[in-house]
């Protein structure tokens, strides 16, 4: 099972797993948690920074902070907690360089570190998108949600409590009354759905595969 | 343990934190190298971020992306384990168990026992953020962190903006200049303060 | 087992994110949206100029530091960090810019001073009635807002703070409406939006972080407003005249707008020349601006409207019997308006 250091805490990702692994060497690990929190990093940053590609410079350089600092990462709070600092450390160094400005103080970006970014109102732009992002952007959203829209009760019941509500498997199992194979499944069915609708938009984002 | 119906099935319950041991390896093996697997856990994560906010759906192209950065990884030197003293953290850089029901059993007892009494609570909030609106965009906020405030997630901006209609004309500074004359008229409005001044201070750009 | 059934929400005054068609109701159960708390649309105790008394107040009474961001319609987006300090008597601000070219702004009362730090030059003028108390909410007898209706939009939470939304709704096609996103506890304005005639917002100014009632340092801010060491320092300071005494009336008024100032600038390239009048109207909320200056066949090329965000640009030739003008409307108003404005517009003598 997932490690922890509490056996009360529910861990309901890979990420520690994640940065063992790569503290123990695996370098491509760490890919695995780059390609899960670029798109949140991108928008923090997207907050702060208009320029598109400053912003993923900057989502880029945090991501090499964070590889260079994992082994200091102990595991006391959340990865993200801490990856969420390190970008935010990160844009604020970008952004001082670029102004060179003498009236602007460490204290000008005193950026509440801890306050949890999902609690910013949910309706605003980032701000480094071009019109043509932006329609690939409302495109990927609205199919996954006419995908979700569409999935049998039973599997959109699961992946709402897993990805919104923020459940375990346990928990899921004993709310739907369950085996947690059976969540297992079901999570993994919904997912393939939305999966096989969205998946060529996002590959023709790029034209590339992995 | 129950039968994988499918490889990609190993990805989904990898992104979940259920794989421990050798099959937390495999799949990580699976994922790590080019193919669908990776494909997998990258449009898994698309989709748990736009369920929970449409902003999430934006971004560079996330293969480009990621080969930009291992081109940098390239350059970086392995990585070593700090050297801890405690037995706690020795025991979390240590390779992980395999995941024999009877070594975790405890562990997991524990688990169900704390996950159950979350159920219980979680079950009527749930009950009563879901009743109202089907999203809660905050992860774990109802489980983990109840003393959290509940977020209503609202829309993207972009389902209401309304599209640039006149013709785009060709902007010259004699028409900066005159709008920010226009902006500089000030207590003309009581929305001046300080939503008209704040857009204009964003917005004005050199004139002369 | 309990058996989860997750219900589609109503709709809301900003919408859903996504909702299930296919999902049962739970019976006896109440419909809305978590966005909205309160019905929407019902009967608002407050009228207009009291939601904007009480927001003005805030501002006046409360210190706030906070990031906002600036964003229309069409895509464009801008943000800076604002330092917003009062002692009662004066308010002081500082605004940075986050995004394009370097910019510190800063306001005390009705004296804004830019700095430019790429061309070394800070830009000073007074903006009339921009102080304390903007000039529209001094008399309120002047208006009355009869052209806006306040309507409740319910409770939401944005930046970290309950805030109660406030519709403006016009009551006719000349002008937009507004919501306001109001801190429940200060009636600080978290989050504007302006709203055409379709109901689709135009522009939208909005903390994304704010923090009320932290220790600002009011003497600090004034220091680094007044240090323009190494800066050229450029004043600004319009003409201000009359309309009459300009040579120019408005034969057909547009309602609710009333005339609030007139102003007489340069005009580029022509020393000779009469300058360009500002002629400035508002209603209350939206305000217009009409530059009219002699025409130019080198210049005026290019007649037509054009939008940025919320703000409406008119050009037009005025000519005929009133001589060779050229107009150049300005106003967060729909571009009717600005063209019902140029309509009316009539030389003297």
């Amino acid at each position: 099972m997932s490690s922890s250091t509490s056996p009360f805490a529910t861990s309901t990702d890979s990420d520690q797993m994640l940065v063992e692994r790569t503290v123990a060497g695996d370098q491509r690990a760490f890919e695995l948690l780059v390609i899960k929190y670029q798109r949140r990093i991108e928008r923090l940053v997207g907050r702060m920074v208009r320029d598109v590609d400053l912003v993923e410079d900057i989502a880029q350089e945090t991501f090499i902070r964070a590889y260079r600092a994992l082994p200091q990462f102990r595991g006391e709070a959340q990865f993200y907690t801490w990856l969420y600092r390190i970008a935010v450390n990160t844009a604020k160094k970008a952004l001082m360089d670029l102004k060179r400005d003498p009236l602007v103080s460490e204290r000008a970006y005193n950026i509440d570190e801890d306050e949890d970014e999902t609690s910013r109102a949910e309706n605003e732009l980032t701000s480094a998108e071009t019109p043509e992002t932006l329609l690939a952007a409302k495109e990927i959203a609205a199919t996954v949600n006419g995908a979700m829209a569409a999935l049998p009760d039973e599997l959109r019941q699961a992946i709402t409590l897993r990805e919104i509500e923020g459940m375990s498997y346990e928990e899921i199992a004993q709310l739907m009354g369950c085996p947690i194979g059976t969540v297992r499944s079901r999570i993994f069915r919904a997912r393939e759905a939305i999966s096989v609708k969205v998946k060529p938009l996002l590959e023709s984002q790029s034209g590339k595969r992995w | 343990m129950d039968k994988f119906s499918h490889p990609d099935e190993w990805i989904s319950a990898l992104a979940d934190g259920q794989l421990g041991g050798e099959a937390f390896a495999h799949a990580v093996a699976q994922a790590c190298a080019p193919g669908s697997a990776r494909a997998a856990w990258h449009t898994y994560h698309v989709i748990g971020d736009v369920l929970r906010s449409g902003e999430l759906a934006g971004g560079a192209p996330a293969v480009d992306f990621v080969g930009r950065f291992q081109q940098r990884l390239v350059g970086e030197p392995r990585l070593y384990p700090e050297v801890v003293a405690t037995a706690q953290a020795a025991a979390m850089v240590r390779p992980s168990e395999p995941n024999s029901p009877a070594a975790n059993a405890s562990l997991f007892r524990w688990k169900l026992v704390a996950g159950a009494a979350c159920v219980a609570a979680a079950a009527t909030v749930v009950l009563s953020v879901s009743g109202v609106m089907g999203v809660s965009p905050a992860r774990g906020v109802l489980v983990q962190a109840p003393g959290a405030p509940v977020v209503a997630a609202k829309p993207a901006l972009n389902a209401d903006v309304a599209a640039a209609q006149a013709p785009v004309m060709i902007r010259n500074p004699r028409l900066d200049e005159l709008l920010a004359a226009h902006r500089q008229s000030g207590g003309a409005s009581a929305l001046q303060m300080p939503a008209g001044f704040l857009r204009n201070a964003t917005h004005e750009a050199p004139a002369r | 087992m309990t058996r989860m059934i997750l219900r589609a929400a109503a709709a809301t005054v900003c919408g859903v994110l996504w909702m299930g068609s296919a999902l049962a109701q739970q019976a006896g159960s109440p419909v809305g949206g978590a966005a909205a708390s309160a019905v929407s649309g019902a009967v608002e105790t407050r009228s207009v100029s009291e939601w904007l008394v009480r927001m003005h107040e805030a501002s006046r009474r409360r210190t706030y530091v906070g990031t906002f961001v600036v964003s229309s319609g069409a895509g464009g987006l801008s943000s800076a960090r604002i330092w917003h300090a009062c002692d009662g008597t004066q308010q002081i601000e500082r605004v940075e810019a986050l995004t394009g070219a370097p910019r510190s702004t800063f306001r005390r009362n009705d004296l804004v001073v830019t700095f430019l730090p790429e061309s070394k030059v800070v830009h000073a003028e007074r903006r009339e009635s921009l102080g304390l108390f903007p000039g529209v909410l001094k008399a309120p007898e002047a208006f009355s807002f009869e052209f806006y209706a306040a309507q409740r939009g319910g409770s939401e939470r944005v930046a970290g703070f309950d805030t109660e939304i406030v519709k403006l709704v016009p009551q006719d096609k000349l002008r937009f409406g507004y919501r306001l996103w109001s801190e429940k506890k200060s009636g600080l304005m978290v989050k504007l939006q302006t709203i055409d005639l379709d109901g689709r917002v135009l522009e939208q100014v909005a903390f994304s972080e704010l923090q009320i009632d932290v220790p600002v340092k009011m003497d600090k801010l004034a220091q680094m407003m007044a240090n323009t060491d190494g800066y050229r320092v450029e004043r600004s300071e319009p003409v201000k005249t009359t309309a009459e005494a300009e040579g120019w009336l408005l034969r057909v008024p547009v309602a609710g707008f009333k005339p609030m100032g007139c102003f007489k600038r340069q005009t580029p390239g022509g020393g000779s020349g009469e300058g360009t009048v500002q002629w400035v109207f508002s209603d209350g909320l939206a305000s217009v601006s009409l530059f009219v200056e002699a025409y130019d066949r080198q210049r005026h090329l290019q007649e037509g409207v054009m939008a940025m965000g919320a703000t409406q640009t008119l050009l037009k030739r005025l000519g005929g019997k009133m001589g060779e003008w050229w107009l150049t409307a300005v106003g967060e108003v729909p571009a009717p308006t600005l063209e019902a404005f140029a309509q009316g517009l009539e030389r003297r003598k």
